[in-house]
């Protein structure tokens, strides 16, 4: 197939530049005549044009109800992951509506998280790498005991434990002198915290402090889960915090990801979050067995990332910032939302659906949106079709 | 109102270069008939030959025929319009 011909010819058709490409690349596998190309070009597009949504179409409506039918099915409460060894993750209804309202933290945050080059292939390697990634607390490298009477913390350090999480015990006495603010002395087998004030208070203020401070990793992820995927070492953690695993060496920051949409959004950016919304919704959606199409999904994630920062679904995001008053109303505290305007002086345009069918106007969707113009004295030709 | 008026040229016969919009939609091509049938019902002149009696089946063939004194108008600021193929 000629390459420029083609080109020449997609260049007529007004489709979008990944359907030329995907028409082109398949086009290009074989040898057929000019004929055939246009006309299976034709075809492409008359395909194409079927699949357009027409001006007017209440878009919205249809992905609301693409994907509320088949919320309707999902299963209430499921949790366990069959894939992910052991991991915890919600799912079903609960996934998608902690999703489409934007909390904080997801009940189950969970990061994916890839390897670099050497760290990827060698198992040993990625251990290491899941070692600086996980929180590990004093308890974890070692016993605590306090001696009342002479006032001291006494840590008995596992040497084994340690090795495993690669801390050696300058470190651990480093870390324990900044953070507790106390001297650390080393007897051997033992490492003694002397309380220097006369006060049980303080002794066991430092010893609850102590308990809780995490030695080396990062503090929100509890638990790493290294598997085999592939050829390759992935990473599952309990707990996610992207801006910290990203710097982690070993980490291939373009492949890690977190299932937590708030924090890509600060990190990444708002297309990247948007990207994330897509993801999740469609991936708890598909893990039911329910299959939505992309672009009712890419259009709830549209209305919740326009202005640049995510915004729920609800009261406080896409509904309740609407500009129309009638419409607010609609939804939910109709009391507040009209009190409110009225105090305001608000004006409102009737330029959506809602405020309309309040107000008893035809619609400005679907025949509603079409304008009559008469065409007296205008030789005409209809469209036929 | 504001916003420039653009009236569609119903049929595009030249396919050599194909740009949007195509013709009317099938809501436009509702309310079309729709007016029309009303007038039929109401008394007004059939514009063509024919056996049928229904108003609406009258309509839909003065549609296809292309005679039917109706189009619509489209405003700029009412719907993303692409005339351009070059939007995409």
């Amino acid at each position: 197939m000629d390459e420029k011909w083609l080109d020449k010819q997609l260049a007529n058709y007004p489709m979008p530049d990944r359907v030329k490409e995907e028409i082109k690349a398949e086009l290009m596998k074989y040898d057929i005549t000019k004929k055939k190309a246009r006309e299976i070009i034709e075809r492409c597009y008359s395909d194409y044009l079927r699949n357009l949504m027409e001006p007017g179409e209440a878009a919205g409506i249809v992905a609301a109800q693409s994907i509320g039918e088949p919320g309707t099915q999902m299963t209430m409460r499921t949790f366990h992951y069959a894939g992910v060894a052991e991991i915890n993750v919600t799912l079903g209804l609960p996934r998608l509506i902690e999703i489409l309202d934007v909390r904080k933290t997801p009940s189950t945050p969970i990061m994916t998280i890839k390897l670099e080059g050497e760290y990827a292939k060698d198992r040993k390697l990625a251990r290491e790498v899941a070692s600086r990634i996980e929180a590990t607390y004093v308890s974890d490298i070692g016993d605590i005991s306090v001696d009342i009477y002479k006032l001291q913390i006494i840590l008995i350090p596992d040497e084994r434990a340690m090795k495993r999480k690669q801390i050696s015990r300058e470190d651990l006495i480093k870390k324990l002198e900044k953070s507790l603010k106390v001297e650390v002395e080393d007897e051997g087998d033992r490492l003694v915290i002397n309380i220097k004030e006369p006060s049980y208070r303080k002794l066991l203020q430092t010893v609850e402090k102590m308990k809780s401070q995490v030695i080396k990793g990062i503090k929100e992820i509890k638990r790493v889960i290294i598997r085999k995927e592939g050829d390759e070492y992935v990473l599952y953690t309990e707990g996610s915090n992207l801006k910290k695993v990203m710097r982690i060496k070993g980490v291939d920051y373009r492949r890690t990801v977190t299932n937590n949409i708030l924090e890509i959004a600060e990190v990444l950016g708002i297309e990247a979050a948007r990207n994330a919304i897509i993801k999740e919704a469609l991936d708890t959606l598909e893990e039911q067995g329910l299959n939505v199409d992309v672009r009712h999904i890419m259009l709830v994630a549209d209305m919740m990332t326009s202005d640049g920062q995510v915004k729920q679904v609800g009261r406080h995001g896409v509904a309740g910032e609407k500009i129309s008053v009638l419409s607010r109303a609609a939804f939910e505290v109709t009391v507040n939302h009209l009190l409110e305007a009225a105090v305001r002086g608000e004006v409102d345009n009737l330029a959506g659906v809602t405020e309309n069918v309040i107000v008893g106007q035809a619609i400005k969707l679907g025949t509603g949106d079409v304008e009559l113009v008469s065409r007296i004295g205008v030789k005409s030709h209809g469209d036929g079709s | 109102m504001r916003g420039d008026e653009l009236e569609t040229k119903a049929g595009d016969k030249n396919h050599s270069e194909k740009g949007f919009p195509f013709g009317y939609t099938r809501f436009e091509k509702a309310r079309i008939i729709g007016a029309r049938s009303l007038q039929i019902a109401m008394g007004a002149p059939v514009l063509i030959k024919t056996s049928k009696t229904d108003p609406i089946d009258i309509a839909i063939e003065e549609y296809n025929k292309g005679v039917i004194p109706i189009t619509v108008r489209r405003r700029k600021d009412r719907f993303v319009w692409l005339d351009k193929k070059s939007l995409f």
